[in-house]
């Protein structure tokens, strides 16, 4: 591009408030409608669809679809409905806590590594090599048994994986800021190094880190889900999308899709959906690709 | 004096604007221009109704600030505009072939034979993963019916003509191993190297160190000068422009606002604009310490096409001038020759029309 | 050149001796007994004493990791309680399943995204381009478990035409000899025909949910790829020179878009132990991440020691051996400047 620059050059630089740039995005005004849409579901459909999600119900057992339960009930009569909204709820707060943990360890090492350097660095960065060298399933698999199988544990295991991923990123970022002649002007007149780093290096980070929290996010809830499936992620009777897949399955095979069928169908929406926002994020924030391709 | 509706401008060319080069019929011949790049935020018309002539062997400069669409003129005479822009009408001829509005067979076979560019950025413009050998008989073998060995043979000399040491050697380095400056002569190479009637120039030296800036330029006039090649230099200095050039187009928001010659834009510009730049040329015996000369306020944006003179909000005389803000100059011509787009046009002898 | 190399082979070691000592501690933390928990609930104390101290696991921990690191160089991996066997024997019995699935899952994966992606980009339509984003976008949002019970329902029950969930052979079928361990190659090896038919038959649909995540992965990359290249300023001059867009395509887009595909590429090898799992538990195909589940489930501390390690020094070494592979294939590179 660099044998055109003249006719970005001819337009000022003009700040269009964030509706009208959706008014004109509208496969992403879409996406972000769905997802808004199933995360307001899950999160206060159970206080207006009032079956526990617990309460057996041994007189209507494996029944499809109907009004009383539009999405069925399973091999215990537990209505599918509220377990979904359940377990959708746990999906998202759970993917959304690794997302941000991941971050807010990931950016605080990666400020430390990029400002200190030196051993710091060394030490960080060996520490995120020996992380990132494990497969993320794999990891928390593992330190699910290590602990005790259960969200917390799925939580902690896949933290523990995303935060190395933020922080390499985030480290390079910071190393090139600091190398920038804006900050080290900054630096040269005396500005507090507290002050260089709040108020001129971390708001730099902020739109990298958004992107990968929504990449981070999608791979979570998957990722969740696959150790609910495996039997180390939510416990029953905790309703979990991976979970109730696993209870579900020998029923998907055998015709009683909706027990099995659903949950996936919730997992599949939520994460297509935020890649194809991420992904349209992405085209706007970091055209180039710099921040985002690493994984 | 008003100029014909097509607003072609006639640019007399000073000294060897004799009988023998008028014979001859434009090798390029630009009519009606209009580039557009449309973009979330609106249609940019980044070149808008722009007409002129090359004869064989002219050496013709298209000088403006940046954003004034000298860019994309020059990727329109190529047909090489990147999307999101367009030619959006006009007519470009080429040894009186059409070419707006060929295929990619059509404008391929007169990319590189007729018509040859020099980009701006010479670190950026050879693929870094082939050698130089490669690229060039890639280059030759487009338009040339020759084997290998001989398109190579042929691309040692031509980088030999140019100014590599070790030609034939060198032929099998990466462009990482050449330097900038070494870089752009190997491009003007393989610009050069089917023969093309006309070379078009975009601000070829603006990436490069100073120290190598005159000599790439001089090796451009002398190669064109040898082959005859008509040449379009595309530049924001004035300084190579009265070196280097006969004839001179001024560009603003997309239009040419004045064609003239060499000779007479230096002697006296016609347009406020032309002697705006030429006022913002430092010449080291007359400047005086205190503040650089700058033209005040920034160039339009070209989205949106007002009426009036699109100069007009930074024109020492416009500024105030009713007609200016409502009606569009048309070209005329000064007594000098000079073609401008100006109600208020300095004339020969420094007064305004 | 030299000093590079000898340092990113530092990088590598120093990484994998971080995780030999994360999977260390972090299966020393398995809760309970690791002695009870072999022993089961209903062995006597002295039997879980006697065991304790026959495991070393009174020794302190510095001693444990050094005994751990020396009978790992001596490639003894440990012994699987569950199964009464060694580590060693288990995981030579399962990674030629695993091997098979993965290869042919990941040599898909590149094929169809290099084509898709090319394809999407080259054909300068609005259309192919969009399937292809929106083709990623649903592989890589699709939980692989539950894709692979959706196609078990669809292909094995209601037509019929892949087997179920049966593992790698139909019941009764004899196994090739074993020359690879993998069944396809075996039985082409031996020319028994019949058996690469049905042995590629159960192949098929684990392999193609396996490369669903790759695919997304590559094929997103390599179309962003492709399109940076494109911009550049060199293809505009090669355009200028009247190369014609496939030529141009095919000698200067093309080869950025691959060089770039090398080190994501290499991360699907790198994942080859652990990346079919999910796959292998629903369609019951006994390769090392079904065993590693299975494993984990009965807390058989020693396997999942073994495999984390494993999956840990394939990352590295792949990730190496793709670092290395840049260097040569870049001339940036390779040959230095003059």
């Amino acid at each position: 591009m660099t044998a055109l620059a003249a006719p970005q050059a001819v337009v000022p630089a003009r700040r269009r408030p964030f509706t009208s740039f959706l008014k004109r995005d509208r496969r992403l005004t879409l996406a972000l409608s769905l997802l808004a849409a199933l995360v307001v579901l899950t999160l206060l459909g159970p206080l207006f669809w009032r079956i526990p999600p617990e309460a057996i119900n041994l007189g209507a057992v494996l029944q499809g679809p109907s009004f009383a339960h539009p999405m069925g009930t399973d091999d215990t009569g537990r209505d599918v409905m509220s377990r979904f909204l359940a377990g959708g709820q746990t999906s998202i707060l759970a993917g959304l806590a690794i997302a941000l943990i991941g971050a807010i360890v990931g950016c605080v090492t990666a400020l430390l590594a990029g400002s200190m350097r030196g051993w710091v660095d060394t030490l960080f960065t060996w520490l995120s090599n020996s992380i990132l060298c494990f497969p993320a399933l794999l990891l928390a698999m593992a330190i699910a048994m290590a602990l005790k199988p259960g969200v917390t544990a799925a939580v902690i295991g896949l933290s523990l994986h995303s935060f190395p991923w933020y922080m390499r990123t985030l480290r390079g970022e910071v190393m090139r800021l600091y190398g920038q002649d804006f900050i080290r002007s900054t630096m040269a007149i005396g500005a507090h190094p507290g002050r260089v780093l709040f108020r001129h290096v971390l708001p730099h980070l902020v739109p990298i880190m958004i992107l990968q929290m929504a990449a981070v996010f999608g791979a979570a809830v998957l990722s969740l889900a696959a150790l609910g499936y495996l039997g180390l992620g939510a416990q029953p009777p905790t309703a979990e999308w991976g979970e109730m897949i696993t209870e579900g399955q020998q029923f998907f095979l055998t015709g009683q899709w909706w027990i099995a069928g659903f949950p996936g169908l919730g997992l599949l929406t939520a994460v297509t959906l935020t890649t194809v926002i991420a992904d349209r994020a992405r085209e706007v924030l970091d055209p180039r690709g710099e921040f985002t391709q690493a994984k | 004096m008003q100029s014909n509706s097509l607003s072609l401008p006639a640019p007399r060319v000073a000294g060897d604007g004799g009988p023998d080069a008028e014979r001859h019929d434009p090798v390029l011949s630009v009519r009606g221009l209009r580039t557009d790049f449309v973009t979330a935020v609106g249609t940019v018309h980044a070149v808008r109704d722009v007409s002129f002539d090359l004869r064989k062997g002219q050496r013709l400069a298209i000088v403006g600030e940046s954003g004034s669409g000298k860019s994309a003129m020059a990727m329109s005479l190529m047909g090489l505009v990147p999307p999101p822009g367009h030619v959006a009408g006009g007519s470009v001829k080429l040894n009186g072939t059409e070419i707006v509005g060929l295929d990619d067979a059509g404008i391929s076979k007169v990319r590189g034979k007729d018509i040859g560019l020099v980009f701006q950025d010479p670190m950026a413009a050879l693929d870094p993963l082939k050698t130089i050998g490669s690229q060039f008989v890639e280059t030759i073998r487009v338009h040339q019916d020759v084997s290998v060995k001989a398109a190579r043979k042929m691309a040692a000399d031509l980088l030999g003509e140019v100014g590599v040491n070790d030609a034939a050697r060198r032929l099998s380095d990466y462009p990482h191993q050449y330097s900038g400056g070494m870089r752009q002569r190997v491009l003007i190479a393989m610009a050069i190297a089917n023969d093309p009637s006309v070379v078009v120039a975009d601000e070829p030296t603006t990436a490069l160190d100073v120290t190598t800036q005159a000599q790439v330029l001089d090796l451009l006039a002398k190669i064109c000068d040898e082959r005859g090649n008509a040449l379009v230099l595309i530049t924001h200095n004035l300084g190579i422009v009265e070196e280097l050039c006969d004839s001179v187009n001024v560009m603003y928001a997309g239009r040419f606002v004045e064609c003239t010659s060499t000779e007479a834009l230096f002697a006296s510009p016609g347009h406020p604009y032309s002697k705006a730049l030429l006022d913002c040329v430092i010449d080291p015996a007359t400047a005086r310490r205190g503040a650089l000369p700058a033209i005040p306020g920034s160039p339009p944006d070209l989205s949106v096409d007002e009426p009036g003179c699109p100069f007009a909000p930074r024109c020492p005389i416009g500024r105030d001038q009713e007609r200016c803000a409502v009606e569009r100059p048309q070209p005329r011509t000064l007594s000098n020759g000079a073609v401008v787009r100006c109600h208020f046009a300095y004339d020969t002898q420094g007064e305004t029309a | 050149m030299t000093s590079t190399l000898l340092k990113r082979l530092g990088v590598a070691l120093a990484t994998i001796f971080g995780a030999s000592i994360f999977t260390f501690v972090l299966l020393r933390k398995v809760p309970g007994d690791p002695a009870r928990a072999i022993a089961g609930d209903t062995a006597t104390e002295e039997t879980v004493a006697a065991l304790r101290q026959s495991m070393g696991l009174d020794d302190n921990l510095f001693v444990q990791y050094g005994n751990y690191m020396g009978s790992l160089l001596r490639g003894d991996f440990g012994f699987s309680y569950s199964t009464g066997n060694s580590v060693g024997t288990l995981l030579g019995q399962r990674l030629p399943a695993t091997l098979e699935l993965g290869l042919l899952s990941v040599i898909i994966a590149i094929v169809a995204a290099v084509l898709a992606a090319s394809f999407a980009v080259y054909s300068r339509r609005r259309w192919p381009d969009q399937a292809v984003r929106a083709a990623s976008s649903l592989a890589m949002g699709s939980p692989p478990f539950w894709i692979a019970l959706l196609a078990l329902m669809v292909f094995s029950i209601q037509l019929g035409i892949f087997p179920g969930p049966e593992g790698r052979l139909s019941p009764g079928m004899l196994k090739p000899p074993n020359i690879t361990g993998m069944f396809t190659v075996d039985s082409l090896l031996a020319g028994q025909w019949g058996t690469f038919a049905n042995a590629a038959w159960h192949l098929i649909l684990p392999a193609a949910i396996v490369t669903l995540g790759p695919f997304a992965f590559l094929s997103r990359l390599y179309r962003n790829q492709l399109r940076g290249t494109l911009r550049e300023t060199f293809v505009a001059v090669s355009r200028s020179h009247g190369l014609r867009r496939l030529p141009v395509y095919n000698r200067h887009v093309a080869p950025h878009g691959l060089l770039s595909l090398l080190p994501a590429a290499s991360l699907l090898f790198a994942d080859l132990l652990a990346g079919s799992l999910l796959v292998e538990k629903v369609f019951g195909w006994p390769g090392i991440g079904s065993m590693t589940a299975d494993a984990i489930i009965q807390k058989d501390f020693a396997v999942v020691q073994a495999v984390l390690l494993l999956a840990a020094v394939l990352y590295v070494v792949v990730s190496l051996l793709a670092d290395l592979l840049m260097t040569a294939a870049d001339p940036r590179t390779r040959v230095g400047a003059r």
